[in-house]
């Protein structure tokens, strides 16, 4: 890879910053926020490279498939903090095999032989054992920060290896894993000379924790600032733990309930008085309405309220929500109706996100008043508004086309109507023009996901405006494969395309074979695609990896079936690391 | 005496997988990833749907064939739609629970909602986690098959497990025929395999 160092400057007038040693450069470098830009400049030249790879210091591996941990290693030998991503986003609602891959441990193992000082490391969509947790514990000398999110494979076991062997650990941050609960008192291994934790996340725990041991290590980590408790504290014990860390920024609540007590309602009131740096405040799953007025003194400050898995309704939810008057983020239940959504909409000015969930996602019956009401009225009101996800049961294009021309700063849209195929309900028509609407103003646009009945054309329009769109999703949409061809055909930034249920087939697939080496991954399950295409496909682009999920009652191998059988699920990613090994027997690559 | 459906194709080539789950929302067409047809997959293969991640609500085939979505029934379930994810789910009353077994470090999760009977429940569980003379079976593969399609039948009578279930007030109650189904859907929130 070139010398090191600087080189002779030749003869002529080459510029002076020629001669400049690696270590400027490194320097330089370091000054540059985003991988991005530092793969820019390592793409410069020879010398450019060489200084960049070997100061990076922290490391986004997007698909643990699209390189080995070893490459890796071997290319970034500087690095201190590293973050790997695995399955597939649709694994999220279990269209994914469980056994599919994403074995965290190659990663661990090469990573405590290659960056014995790695002080970070973040897995997302995983499998994490506790193997990986105790070599964690016992290769890095200065771990500090473990963030594990929507991971599985280990237990309380692992977490208590990490407590024991982590002296310096600043932070462990457990979002949404599945996490088995081994009884094993994983706080209580937290040493008692431990005191630099600053986040500590167990709110996807099942299991119950010593909560004496819980407050012993909450006093002594006076730098604390984020706590996110699980549902096994009750109510008159947070508030506890709120006085012994009066210097907390973000709060997870956990269940947040219990029967009404005028006592029990005034600890909490004070013990919320006395925290005055309080910003981010999550959880309230099962709030009774009466405690809410416990929080109002930290409402001034809060800039993000997660009330996604709160059940609570009613007045009570929306006056408390009112008084948020600094919100950026909020997530709700769709519980807070559209008359909620319009009284956010005019307290809640400083908006940039709002997300919104079904609470009975399964129960057509269950009568909610969320409508494109809710949606209009805070786009109109919320100027700095640029990322919804909204799940409701009914739209029309006249709302989306105000909603794009109100805000044409939307970066994130999701709007999932939850019962597939349904059209403008005012109109019967299908929701084209109102899509087309948010991706002609909305030029910034990075993610979106459509929903609702949707032809080809509103395909063309996407494929043809979104220019920066980087993530698509698609589900029971469009008409035939012209669908499929005006996405892979236009969409300049297209990185990740995820697909179901779309009467998509071969023919633009393999038209646009080449496209797929410019994203990071296409995933389409249930559509009109066939083995023989795969096969093409995996010819045609050897640095593709195809992945071919069967449909169990078809029968292995996939070498005996012919060009004709239809295939359930395809999962395509470019790869510098060749076909993996560790596919299970229901997936292959073709 | 009930006619077991026909499951799958019947192949002895595929070690059981792990994916209980997904394979578990194909109205017990799982045979083909299911080792040996131990439980009874051999009988012919299940009809091709079209689109075959529709689980239909009309309970267990029981003999009468895959029949037409009947309007009467309940409303099918897509897998994985709405995208919500699997915490939601649970919350949301959306049937996924977990699975422990005895003796088994990791557990699972499995859907209930997406079955139609115990039977049904009964037959994903058992694939999910093999027992342990089943798993042995794995090693001399053509007599052990032989021998398995003879004790199949008996079997598959007799589940090897005993599974509990904890209802909403924290009590665990054995899964059995006395609840509805219907009843003990809304109701369960964990299953544990006694081995």
């Amino acid at each position: 890879m070139g010398r090191g160092g600087s080189r002779a400057a030749p003869a002529a007038a080459a510029p002076p910053w020629h001669v400049l040693p690696d270590e400027v450069w490194e320097h330089a470098f370091s000054f540059l926020p985003a991988d991005s830009d530092r793969g820019a400049a390592a793409a410069a030249c020879r010398s450019w490279l060489r200084a960049e790879r070997r100061s990076r210091r922290r490391l986004a591996v997007a698909n643990c498939y699209a390189a080995s941990p070893q490459d890796a290693v071997d290319r970034f030998p500087a690095v201190r903090a590293v973050e790997v991503k695995g399955k597939p986003h649709f694994a999220d609602f279990g269209l994914v095999p469980p056994a599919w891959g994403a074995a965290a441990a190659p990663w661990v193992a090469a990573a405590a032989d290659g960056w014995p000082l790695v002080e970070e490391i973040s897995f997302k969509r995983m499998v994490v054992t506790d193997d990986c947790l105790e070599m964690i514990a016992a290769s890095f000398r200065n771990f500090q920060v473990l963030r594990l999110v929507s991971c599985e494979g280990f237990s309380t076991a692992g977490l208590a290896a990490i407590a024991a062997g982590c002296r310096n650990l600043r932070e462990l941050d457990l979002q949404e894993n599945e996490i088995e609960d081994c009884s094993i008192h994983w706080l209580s291994l937290f040493p008692e000379s431990f005191t630099s934790l600053v986040t500590l996340n167990f709110s996807c725990l099942e299991g119950d924790v010593n909560i004496t041991v819980l407050e012993r290590l909450v006093t002594r980590c006076r730098n604390l600032k984020t706590l996110k408790l699980n549902n096994a504290i009750p109510l008159d014990k947070l508030a506890n733990l709120l006085r012994k860390a009066p210097q907390i920024v973000e709060l997870g609540t956990g269940r947040f309930s219990a029967d009404y007590h005028p006592d029990l309602f005034s600890k909490l009131e004070a013990a919320f008085a006395g925290c005055k740096s309080l910003r981010r405040l999550s959880g309230a799953w099962d709030a009774v309405p009466e405690y809410l007025p416990a929080f109002y003194c930290v409402c001034e400050g809060l800039t993000s309220l997660n009330l996604s898995y709160a059940t609570v309704r009613g007045p009570e939810l929306i006056k408390f929500i009112s008084r948020c008057k600094n919100l950026q983020l909020l997530w709700v239940m769709d519980l807070i109706e559209d008359h909620g959504l319009a009284v956010v909409a005019s307290s809640c000015n400083k908006l940039q996100e709002l997300r919104v969930f079904p609470s009975a996602p399964f129960d057509a019956a269950e009568q909610v008043s969320l409508t494109e009401r809710g949606l209009v009225d805070v786009s109109a009101s919320c100027p700095m508004l640029e990322s919804v996800l909204y799940f409701c049961r009914r739209m029309t294009n006249e709302a989306l086309i105000t909603i794009a021309k109100n805000r044409p700063n939307f970066t994130c849209f999701r709007l999932c109507i939850i019962e597939p195929h349904t059209p403008d309900y005012t109109t019967h028509q299908p929701l084209d023009a109102g899509f087309s609407a948010i991706v002609e103003s909305c030029k910034g646009l990075r993610r979106l996901s459509v929903s609702g009945l949707l032809t080809d054309s509103v395909f063309k329009s996407i494929g043809a405006h979104a220019d920066r769109l980087e993530m698509l999703s698609i589900a029971f949409a469009g008409n035939s494969d012209l669908g499929l061809h005006y996405i892979l055909s236009g969409c300049k930034s297209l990185k990740k395309l995820e697909i179901r249920d779309c009467p998509f087939g071969d023919k633009p697939l393999l038209a646009n074979a080449a496209k797929l080496e410019t994203m990071r991954s296409l995933w389409m399950s249930t559509c009109s695609l066939t083995l023989g295409a795969c096969r093409q496909l995996a010819r045609k682009m050897p640095r593709l990896s195809v992945e071919v999920m069967n449909d169990p009652r078809r029968g292995c191998p996939l070498d005996s079936l012919t060009d004709e059988s239809p295939v359930e699920t395809l999962y395509v990613y470019r790869t510098i690391a060749g076909p993996r090994s560790d596919t299970p027997a229901c997936v292959q690559i073709v | 005496m009930e006619l077991e459906l026909g499951l799958a194709l019947p192949n002895p080539h595929q070690p059981l997988p792990a994916g209980g789950e997904l394979v578990g929302l194909l109205s017990g067409s799982v045979g083909a990833c299911g080792k040996k047809r131990v439980f009874g997959d051999a009988f012919g293969a299940a009809k091709a749907t079209l689109l075959p991640l529709f689980v239909h609500e009309d309970g267990d085939g029981g003999g009468r064939g895959a029949r037409d979505h009947d309007p009467s029934n309940k409303k099918k379930r897509l897998v994985g739609w709405p995208p919500v994810k699997c915490e939601r789910r649970r919350s949301c009353g959306g049937g996924y629970v977990k699975v422990n077994m005895e003796g088994v470090a990791i557990g699972r999760k499995v859907d209930v909602s997406l079955h139609g009977s115990y039977q049904e429940l009964l037959r994903t569980l058992e694939r999910m986690f093999p027992s342990a003379n089943q798993q042995g079976a794995g090693a001399d593969a053509d007599h052990a098959e032989e021998e398995e399609e003879v004790a199949s039948h008996e079997r598959r009578r007799c589940h090897p497990y005993v599974v509990t279930y904890e209802d909403g007030e924290g009590d665990w109650l054995l899964v059995g025929d006395d609840v509805p189904w219907e009843v003990f859907v809304k109701s369960v929130k964990r299953l544990k395999i006694l081995a």
